[in-house]
This record gives structure tokens, sequence and C-alpha cells, in this order.
């Protein structure tokens, strides 16, 4: 009789047995409860319906151990993505305009700055809760040229703009919303072309104090000339422009800028695949280093303010350390090809990375290894974009893809057709993803959790508790204030 | 070196003697061991098989004969491949026996270490699960439910996300 097998022998079997009938089997009899739930046999399940080796796990799973690890990603599968809320929502209002060309998001409302020239803010209607239109909340008007650059700092209330037109924009929101003639609050002119902004103040949502204590209340600039702009959001001024006219490092073009939570430091890539740090507060460049031979395509500070994550054209990535400048700490140089876009998640310790070859790598932000290849798109990985749980990744042609935050493990597609093929851009808070391709824009609702079944109190009972209690997700690591007091002494 | 011709004798654990070709006997990682390790002079009584009948012998034999040109199985066990849907027509039809057969095949072949009968007949069982309730699955298997209420209400409990997966399609 089946019962006669040894237990080695009834894990083989139930290896080989789809999970839902595994559940069943072990429902029918002590033993096979307890051999059906022997790590083999729902490693065999996460490897075969999920392509999830029991390595890939996510530390808090994997405490869980196999069988509450295959219920809980079985569980979060695209059906439970809900990436929809009633159904996505598409612009009407774009379909005549230029390409969107940047765009922002704060709690579930959207930010676009487009081609035209104008920056539209669009929001669900508060009463519509399922499956509602978006409005058209206002239009700004004031740059002269296409807007390469938004930021949206909510916590300030106001939304920052970089043109072609060589100027920066400070838009009052609030008073936008009431319907003033010219919300513009400052326009502030520059020497080149806006190419990237970054900002010390929070985007996400936060009671707005008056001066914002604890944050350095500036935004930077990087133009096109190579140098950057410090741009005192409260006043509305330029408070200085460093490496102005090509700078004394020779930098052209400054492809984007970084900057570190609450110490004035900046850290600008340049088109010769040059990395700069600055002091914000003075006028010279503090040092500079020579890192790739193309295009420094992305620079992020991580959450320890001495470690700066870059990403090149010459598709290699790399953390340096900026107080031994010129030797990385580690080299991530998996990708054939230009690294288009990276975004860092501190909260998760993961680099992601998106190259012209095609591929999307989750890197540990720590290590510099490799946690995952995510392979899902079939042309040039275009942009990223991070949540809490998810990140998305949207190619060349316009497809895009939501994938697990720490796995890496896919989790769904968009839905199609309902965007141009085309490149697109992507932004993404803790309730909405916007996706632009072309002259549309489509919002989606990001509601549901990852794993929320290790909270659930019936599956909590079947895990150790040690386990259940785990936490997913490393603590978010406080502000190194001393080190940031130490790093201004030293470099300044 | 050994040509096809040599046979080796295999003693069943009721008394029978067959005669089989080598490559034959070589499917069985367990029965290779023994035929590497023992000189040739120690094989002219036959190799004792204290844990298989001759009539599952015959059937374990009647297998190797039929996949003797297979390829080895791959050494990593790789658990993507433990489908339940790849059974060829004559491997299926070769597992149309009674349970107790089955079963028996199932220890035959994890003591010959033979991967690949093991695996076919594994399979077979799997899909003998396949699709059943647990009450069913008693039924199939003549096993008894020893279960206490608050034990079948856990594993119950534990079993709910099936019934989540199966309503949402896929």
């Amino acid at each position: 009789m089946l019962e006669d097998l040894p237990d080695e022998l009834l894990v083989s079997i139930l290896s080989h047995t789809p999970a839902p009938d595994v559940a069943a089997a072990r429902a029918a009899s002590r033993r096979l409860a307890r051999v059906g739930a022997d790590r083999a046999v729902w490693a065999a399940a996460l490897a075969r319906d999920h392509a999830l080796p029991l390595r890939a796990l996510p530390p808090g799973l994997a405490a869980a151990g196999p069988m509450a690890a295959y219920v809980a990603v079985t569980r979060w599968r695209p059906d439970r993505w809900r990436g929809l809320r009633g159904a996505s929502w598409r612009s009407p209002d774009l379909a005549h305009l230029r390409a969107v060309w940047t765009l922002d998001v704060a709690g579930d409302a959207v930010l676009t700055g487009a081609r035209d020239s104008r920056l539209r803010r669009f929001s669900w209607p508060r009463e519509c809760s399922a499956g509602g239109e978006m409005a058209l909340d206002f239009v700004l008007e004031g740059h002269a040229k296409k807007i390469n650059a938004a930021l949206w700092l909510d916590a300030a209330g106001v939304a920052v703009s970089g043109s072609t037109d060589a100027s920066v924009r400070i838009w009052d929101l609030a008073a936008a919303e009431a319907g003033a003639q010219d919300p513009c609050s400052a326009a502030i002119p520059l020497a080149a072309s806006v190419l990237t902004l970054s900002s010390w103040l929070p985007h996400a949502a936060s009671p707005a104090p008056t001066r914002y204590p604890g944050v350095f209340p500036h935004a930077v600039a990087g133009l096109h000339d190579g140098s950057i702009a410090l741009l005192d959001i409260e006043v509305g001024a330029l408070v200085s422009d460093a490496g102005s006219a090509g700078g004394s490092n020779g930098a052209v073009q400054s492809t984007d800028v970084a900057v570190v939570g609450s110490a004035p430091v900046v850290a600008v890539g340049s088109y010769r695949g040059q990395v700069t740090w600055y002091d914000a507060r003075a006028e010279a460049a503090a040092h500079s280093v020579k890192v790739w031979q193309p295009e420094v395509t992305k620079v992020i500070f991580d959450r320890k303010p001495t470690k700066v994550h870059v990403a090149s054209r010459a598709g290699v990535a790399a953390t340096y350390d900026i107080r031994a400048l010129g030797r990385p700490l580690h080299v991530m140089d998996e990708h054939g090809d230009v690294i288009r876009d990276m975004v860092y998640v501190p909260s998760a310790g993961r680099l992601i990375t998106g190259s012209y070859d095609g591929l999307v790598i989750v890197w540990d932000a720590e290590t510099g290894d490799v946690v995952r290849l995510c392979d899902g798109h079939d042309d040039w990985v275009w942009t990223l974009a991070a949540g809490e749980e998810v990140f998305v990744s949207g190619d060349h042609s316009g497809i895009v893809n939501v994938w697990d935050l720490e796995t890496g493990a896919w989790c769904a597609t968009l839905p199609q057709g309902h965007l141009p093929a085309g490149p697109v851009a992507l932004a993404m808070s803790d309730s909405v993803l916007a996706v632009t391709a072309g002259c549309q824009l489509a919002v989606h609702d990001v509601v549901g959790g990852l794993w929320p079944e290790l909270n659930d109190p019936a599956l909590a009972a079947s895990v150790p508790s040690s386990a259940a209690g785990a936490s997913i997700r490393p603590r978010a690591a406080n502000p190194d204030e001393s080190w940031c007091e130490w790093l201004t002494r030293l470099v300044w | 070196m050994s040509g096809d011709h040599d046979m080796v004798k295999l003693i069943s654990s009721d008394g029978h003697t067959i005669e089989v070709p080598e490559d034959i006997v070589r499917k069985s990682q367990t029965l290779q061991n023994t035929l590497d390790d023992l000189a040739k002079d120690q094989l002219e009584n036959g190799i004792p098989l204290a844990n298989v009948t001759h009539a599952i012998l015959t059937k374990v034999v009647e297998w190797c004969t039929h996949h003797k040109d297979d390829p080895p199985p791959p050494e990593d066990d790789d658990a993507r491949t433990r489908r339940t849907d790849d059974i060829t027509p004559w491997d299926a039809d070769f597992c149309k026996v009674e349970q107790t057969v089955l079963f028996e095949l199932i220890l035959a072949a994890n003591y010959l270490d033979i991967k690949g009968l093991l695996d076919l007949c594994c399979k077979t069982v799997a899909n003998m699960i396949k699709g059943k309730s647990p009450e069913q699955i008693r039924q199939t298997f003549n096993i008894k439910n020893d279960f206490t209420p608050e034990e079948e209400e856990q594993v119950r409990k534990e079993n709910e996300w099936c019934e989540e997966a199966g309503s949402t399609g896929k």
C-alpha cells in the first residue's frame, strides 16, 4: 500500500505531484500531512511552478520554510497584483499633444512635463473609489521650451521643473489648485539647458513643515554645459552655480545629479564618463573622478552617504566610496550593453539596472552580487521605477513588466494595447504607477502587499513562530548624521 | 572488454534465477557498482537480490531492456523537470499494473537505483493522486483517516490557499 512506502519515497512521489494535489493528499492522513510538508516537496513545487530556487527566497520567507513560501508566492501572482483600480486610466487630454517627457507622482496623483513646455497634474477624484477617470487638475504654463525634468516636492507643496529654455521654475501647487493666474513662484534663468533635477526634500506626502528642519531645502539642477546649479526652493533663487562654463573638470553635459540625505553633498555624472562631488555650498568642485569612458547615465547615493552607485553607457555599474575616490568598492559587470537606467531601493538594499541588452538585473547593493537576472524584455530596457514591494521596467517598445523587489521574480506584464509602442517613462509612488509612452499617460493603482500572508493568522499558525513575526525588509538605516558632518569637514 | 553477449545471473528473493545481458544490468546503479566491485568468478553463482521478487524483477528487466538506449539521466536533480505529463505511451502502458505491483516497482527501482524507472513510477502515482479530494485519495490508496478534529482543521486552514487559487482560475 502507499503508506507502506518509506518516507523518502513518499517524498519522491509528492515531489512529482502538483501542489494543490499535495495539499489534498496532506488532508488524507497524519502521515501524509507530515510527509507532504517536507522541504523537498515544496522546493520542487517552487522550482516547477515559480522557477524560484530556494536560495532566491527572501530571508523572511526562507525562514518560514518552503511550504509557507510556496503558498505566499502562489498567492502573489499576477491576479494578486491588483495593478488597476477598476480599470487602468488613460489620459484623453494628452492625445493631441507632444510627447510626455518626464513625470513624477505623489500620493495617487501624477505630474507630467511634456514637450509642449507645459506641466499638468492629474489626480483621482476624491469621491471616486473605483475605476474612476482621473481629472486634469491644472496646467502649469510658463516655460518656453520642452520640459526635461520635473520634481514634485510634496512636503513643500511645490513642483520644480527644468527645461531646455535654460531655466528652472518653481510652482506653488496650492495656488495652482486654487486657480491662481500665475502659480509660478519663481523663474530662475540658468546658463544652459536643464537636463536633470534632484532635491533634498522628500517626495512622499508628509506634514509640511515651514522650514523643513533637518533637511537642506534646496534642489540641484544638472545643466547641458556640465555645470550644476543649486537652487533655494523656499526663496526661489539661485544659490550657486558650481563648475559653470564647462567647469574646471571639463565635464560636458551633466547627465544625472544625486544628493545625500541631509548633507549638502552633490554627485554629478557627466557625458564624458566623469563623476564629480561638490559641496553644494561651495563654488568649486570638491573632487572629481573619471569612472568610465562613455557617458555616466545614473548617479545614486547609497543610504550610507559615503557610497555612490554609478551606471554608465559602457554597460558597467560600480559602487564607489567617496573617501577612496577612483577605486570602486565593487564593479557590477554583467550587462552586455548600455545601462540606460538604475534605481536604488534603500529599504530592500537592492540596486536595479536596466540595459539595452534587454535584461534587468537586481543586485545586492551591499556586495554588488547578482540577486536575479530578470529576463522579460525583447527590446532595450529604457526606464525603471521602484515602489514598496515591486519594481517596474519599461522597454523601448512600450512593454512594462512588474517584478518582485525582494526576489526579482516576475509578477505581471501591464495590459497591452493601452499605450502606443515606444519608449516609456515611469514613475511610482506607494499607491500609483504612472506610465507614459508618446502622448499618452496611463495610471495604475498599486494596491495589495507583497507576501501579506505571513501576517495572515491562518498561515501564521502553520509557520514557526520565529518566522511568522520575521520582518521581511531590512530596517531602514538611520541617516548617519555624524558621518555627514565628518564628510563635510573632510572634503571641504 | 565485455561484449553484448555477456550475461549476468540475477537471483530474485523467491529463488528464481534469470540471465540478463550485462548492458541491461548496468542500467541499475546498484548492480553496476556490484559488477565493478566483484571479480568475474565471484559473479558465476549470480547476484542475489534480497528485496526483489521474480515477478517484479521481470518487470524491471522489461523496462530496462526497452530503455537500454536511453541517454543516462542528468546528474543534477533539476526539479523543473518533475513534470507528470511527459510519460511516453509505452511507459504509461508499462505502468498499467495493480497498485501493489506499482509500489513494489518503486521499492525495487529505489533499491536497484534506477532513476528513470523510479521517476516514472513516482509520476504514475502522482497522476493517481492528481485531481482527487482527500476522501478520494483515502479510497484510492486505502488510507485510514487518523486525524484528530483539531489536526484536520489545522490542515484545512493550511490548504485554504488552494481554494483561493482555484477560484481565480489558473
